[in-house]
């Protein structure tokens, strides 16, 4: 009897350190009917257009190195480029991006001033706003909502801008 | 049938528990309701004068709640599985903004932007009036705990998840435009609309929980988007008919 109570508190014990160290706590959201995959957001949802790509070969060879994730070599890449101009600085924005350091992105956005990149640098204003008011937990929705409304009323006739404010405006959503 | 209630009870004591958890869990959430408005911006003549009369916003509960769908249990030798399947309801209360206001600025804005009209508040001195009625206003969504036991021959595994499912919402606008006392325009309008969730990695619990009150506001005030879209097309093409004749 008494080999029994034991052979029972051995026993317990036992189960009891194995299901401390098998245990498993996960949380999941319903795989299938997820839509974004947001972590590769930025890069996804830029209104950067194909032919915005092949007139630019600082743009191609920083926007492959980005998705590839070649961080390094597109900071070797960017340190040997001598013409500092408005498609140098959006590819050192977005390399600052990438590198989730968004201080130094905002740095370089503010010396994008060719018109033609003025849409993507309101709409990397307003992101980067975001993200550095994220850092200081002061980011307030309704704000962020106001800024990107005036950019969709800014460039009234851009369909595929409407797409990419929408997913911006669902990061915030979710993410504030 | 001692034995029968010996187990029993815990489980109908845990199945109870676990709704009024949860509730507790999601009352801690509040989400947001406005949206950004991607009409383009229509600068229509504005003469006509029109003045909004909301009757019934109160469809939508005062409080989100929490009931249970169903308990599955299927205890086997080696394996032991459980699942809790509980239904959300959206109310007020999980909301940062209240519905009804919510609802009168959007329309307010849409209008603005892409409305032949002019709002106004005095009736008296508009050309038309306009009564919206929400008869429907359901957000739900299913919430589901489960919990796998593996029993090996000197050591067990057991493995919990939690599954926030994608809200649902029924949202039935009725709206009445008359010029006068004559009726332009009646029309029903039902907007059906199932928000999927973000496919965020590396949720824990209380995150996954947040976004899930956040899931049901943003079906909740897409659902309205749509809806009030609809609304100011319809309104507009009275409006011009009605000038017309």
């Amino acid at each position: 009897m008494l080999n029994m109570k034991k052979t029972g508190i051995i026993l317990s014990l036992v189960l009891g350190l194995t299901s401390c160290i098998q245990t498993k706590y996960f949380v999941k959201s319903e795989k299938d009917l997820s839509l974004i995959n947001w972590e590769c957001n930025i890069l996804n949802f830029l209104p950067i257009k194909n032919s915005d790509l092949e007139n630019s070969p600082v743009l191609k060879t920083s926007y492959d190195l980005i998705v590839s994730k070649q961080y390094s070599k597109l900071n070797e890449y960017l340190s040997s480029i001598q013409t500092k101009n408005s498609e140098f600085y959006l590819c050192k924005t977005l390399y600052y991006i990438s590198k989730t350091k968004y201080n130094e992105a905002f740095i370089n956005l503010k010396k994008i001033d060719e018109t033609s990149y003025s849409l993507i640098r309101d709409l990397l204003f307003v992101d980067l706003n975001y993200e550095l008011e994220k850092q200081y937990n002061s980011e307030n929705y309704n704000k962020h909502l106001q800024d990107y409304q005036k950019i969709i009323d800014k460039y009234p006739d851009n369909e595929y801008l409407k797409k990419i404010i929408a997913l911006r405006v669902r990061y915030i959503r979710y993410n504030y | 049938m001692k034995k029968l209630l010996l187990i029993l009870i815990p489980i109908f004591l845990i199945s109870c528990s676990e709704s009024k958890l949860l509730l507790k869990s999601l009352n801690q959430f509040q989400a947001p309701l406005n949206y950004v408005h991607d009409s383009k911006i229509i600068n229509h003549d504005k003469s006509a004068k029109l003045a909004i009369k909301q009757t019934n916003f109160q469809s939508l509960n005062t409080l989100t709640s929490v009931s249970k769908i169903n308990h599955k249990l299927f205890p086997f030798i080696i394996y032991n599985y459980e699942e809790i399947n509980l239904a959300v309801k959206l109310g007020q209360s999980s909301l940062q903004e209240n519905y009804p206001d919510f609802f009168k600025n959007a329309f307010a804005t849409e209008s603005e932007r892409t409305g032949c009209y002019l709002l106004s508040d005095n009736i008296n001195e508009s050309d038309y009036s306009l009564e919206i009625t929400c008869d429907t206003c359901k957000v739900e969504s299913k919430y589901q705990r489960n919990c796998t036991v593996v029993f090996l021959l000197f050591a067990y595994s057991m493995s919990f998840q939690e599954i926030g499912f994608p809200a649902e919402t029924n949202l039935l606008l009725n709206v009445k435009l008359n010029k006068g006392d004559n009726l332009v325009f009646e029309k029903k309008y039902q907007v059906y609309t199932a928000q999927p969730f973000l496919n965020v990695q590396r949720r824990n619990q209380v995150k996954l929980r947040a976004d899930f009150v956040t899931n049901m506001a943003e079906s909740l005030s897409l659902s309205t988007k749509n809806g009030i879209e609809q609304m100011i097309a319809d309104i507009n093409n009275a409006i011009k008919k009605n000038s017309a004749n």
